[in-house]
């Protein structure tokens, strides 16, 4: 069965950049102490030049797939729909969400941050917005931070930020 | 006496005994769930414990990842959903089961033989693993370099997409193993003028990013699905059917330890092998295979759990992880100063010893949990995921940022989730990479001894190789495990039923 083409452009792009990593690692690794099989440099090489070799057949096998999919006439070009299909606003939300949690934890501090972080996400996933619904999101989310703060504190000896 | 104490040590010391049981009941809860895994919860746990002594942070890490294993069936029984990977056989037998109305049974089966094969396993690696570890005092270099390319190389059964892929994946970890101070020259690699970077990057924001925060990224994609409820009959296993097993029970241990020892390969390979064995070999089941047979049942089960013992081998011996939880207890030794291989077992075998006493402890712990406990077990089990996921972030935030106090470490977790959540998108298993930084290291600075050993001739290197037995005798084994895995991936991707 052939794969979505969304997919199927998207590992394209994505071995792509693995392949440009892997170049990357190469170039750098290029200015790096060589002469020996025992130099710094030579790991290095060694394994981004692999990661490049299967990088390529990777990219020639997909090229093949294309290839027969446009044959088939099944394929359109890529668009931003290779986009919006990695990155679902569901994805996206949980990710901006992640990130303004760790900005906010040495700003706000643990128990403000975790507890407003908890409330948002448990309501955004859950899909209910109304106000009963967000009261017993509030009630766990205040009863997951007072029992974090005690097993972190107490159990884990861990200093909260 | 030195062993013993050390055996008795979990049940003498009260704090070790409640964390290897609290721990067992966490990994049986982490394990039921599909999409948190064991892996997961032990990378967790690893930042959480960095603080405490070494003996109560392997208490719970034992708990979990023994009680993690088997939780994974719960759910294969119960809604047909394998819980973790090593529980994939069993939906096939375990869920006609429970359609039949035999859940309980089905689940009350699965730990009795889990508990036996758990026990075979432990024995195994407690005779072994001397044996093994003493042999392992007379290797080169050369030798240890061939022993973390075969982890290298047999990582991608740990995923069940492409091969080459796997190993995209694995070189990718090797590469970011690479970045910071090299240790034999002090020289400077992809650093970049950051200080952040020269002291390399660290193991557990990686893990965490790649199992934990990736995998709630995926499952925001894929939609939180609301948590089945279910019911249940008796759980206690019916005497004799568990005794008629016997034979079958210890073979697929054995199968299990066999795999579990292979690194790179875990309990779901195991479990897959062994099923499919129990299907060749035995003759009469209960009933047929596919349509609820105990046997379908009992093989697997018996089998991923023996993985664990076989799993510790390599990992205490050699130092190569045997899977991905092995490979994160390596990361929590290195935290608490131990450096796993040969040298453990002569220097601190008293590690050993604590290790397998909590194996010990957490196997029968899980067996009067299950039967004693079950129904309120399932209950705790429904928690919604759009509750679950949320905290699981959280707690990764925060672990992350208590290793150091440093949220430049969240930065570095958040990307390695995001990365995560790609690869899992486009089809490269994340457990490869996270073994290609932890074997990074070994690989290298064992390729360049074993290099400067052949006076930097690499056909003094490969005449080297091909004159010393234990040598040959790795080069040829990685040569033959390349090939078989072949065949286990495809054994791995069969579809259900077949």
């Amino acid at each position: 069965m052939r794969r979505d083409s969304n997919l199927m452009w998207g590992d394209l792009i994505f071995t792509v950049f693995l392949l440009s990593v892997g170049g990357f690692a190469y170039h750098h690794a290029m200015g790096m102490t060589s002469g020996t099989w025992y130099s710094p440099s030579i790991f290095p090489r060694l394994s981004s030049g692999l990661m490049m070799v299967l990088c390529l057949f990777h990219l020639g096998r997909i090229g093949v797939e294309i290839r027969a999919a446009v044959k088939e006439g099944s394929l359109g070009l890529p668009s931003l729909g290779v986009l919006s299909y990695a990155l679902k606003p569901s994805v996206v939300f949980m990710m901006a969400a992640v990130l303004a949690f760790a900005v906010a934890l040495p700003i706000a501090r643990f128990a403000p941050s975790t507890f407003l972080f908890l409330l948002v996400t448990m309501t955004f996933y859950s899909g209910r917005f109304d106000l009963k619904a967000m009261l017993v999101y509030a009630l766990i989310s205040l009863g997951f931070v007072v029992f974090s703060v005690l097993v972190f504190k107490t159990v884990f000896k861990v200093l909260l930020p | 006496m030195d062993v013993l104490s050390y055996l008795l040590m979990p049940l003498l010391d009260w704090k070790m005994f409640v964390l290897t049981i609290i721990g067992t009941l966490a990994g049986m809860w982490v394990g039921a769930i599909p999409g948190l895994s064991v892996t997961m919860a032990t990378s967790l746990l690893v930042s959480f414990t960095f603080s405490w002594d070494i003996y109560s942070a392997l208490a719970l890490i034992c708990g979990v990842f023994m009680g993690g294993v088997y939780g994974g069936c719960i759910t294969a029984i119960l809604i047909n959903v394998p819980g973790a990977p090593a529980a994939v056989a069993t939906v096939f037998d375990g869920y006609p089961l429970a359609q039949r109305g035999e859940a309980g049974k089905a689940i009350g089966l699965a730990v009795t033989v889990s508990f036996i094969g758990g026990m075979v396993g432990i024995l195994v690696l407690v005779f072994a693993a001397p044996l093994v570890a003493r042999f392992a005092l007379k290797f080169a270099p050369r030798d240890y370099f061939l022993l973390g390319a075969m982890g290298i190389l047999l990582v991608t059964s740990m995923g069940q997409g492409s091969t080459l892929k796997g190993i995209v994946a694995g070189t990718l970890g090797v590469l970011l193993s690479m970045i910071g101070l090299d240790p034999q020259t002090g020289e400077l690699r992809y650093t970049f003028g950051s200080v952040y970077l020269m002291q390399g990057i660290n193991f557990i924001p990686a893990m965490i990013g790649l199992f934990g925060v990736s995998e709630a990224l995926y499952q925001a994609r894929e939609g939180m699905l609301p948590a089945i409820k279910q019911r249940l009959d008796r759980v206690i296993p019916d005497f004799k059917t568990v005794l008629r097993h016997i034979p079958l029970v210890i073979r697929s241990a054995l199968i299990g330890v066999w795999i579990g020892a292979l690194p790179g390969t875990g309990g779901d390979v195991a479990a897959l092998i062994a099923y499919d064995s129990a299907k060749r070999t035995v003759k009469k089941p209960s009933v047929p295979f596919g349509q609820g047979a105990y046997e379908g049942v009992i093989a697997p089960e018996s089998a991923n759990v023996g993985a664990i013992g076989g799993a510790f081998i390599p990992m205490l011996t050699l130092g190569i992880p045997g899977d991905a939880v092995t490979a994160i207890i390596i990361g929590a030794l290195y935290i608490h100063g131990l450096r796993p291989g040969p040298l453990l077992m002569v220097q601190t075998p008293q590690v050993f010893w604590v290790i397998v006493s909590c194996l010990v402890l957490a196997n029968v712990a899980k067996v009067l949990l299950v039967l004693s406990s079950i129904k309120v077990f399932i209950r705790i089990i429904e928690v919604p995921r759009h509750i679950l996921m949320p905290m699981i972030v959280m707690l990764s935030v925060v672990g992350t940022y208590a290793i150091q106090n440093s949220l430049v470490d969240v930065y570095w977790m958040l990307g390695f989730g995001v990365l995560g959540y790609f690869m899992r998108l486009y089809g490269y298993a994340v457990a490869p990479m996270v073994l290609g930084i932890i074997l990074g290291p070994i690989l290298e600075q064992n390729f360049r001894r074993a290099m400067q050993m052949a006076e930097n001739s690499p056909m003094a290197f490969l005449a080297d190789i091909a004159s010393n037995p234990v040598s040959l005798v790795l080069a040829a084994f990685i040569l033959v495990m390349i090939l078989s895995q072949l065949g286990l991936s495809r054994l791995a991707s069969r579809p259900r039923g077949s």
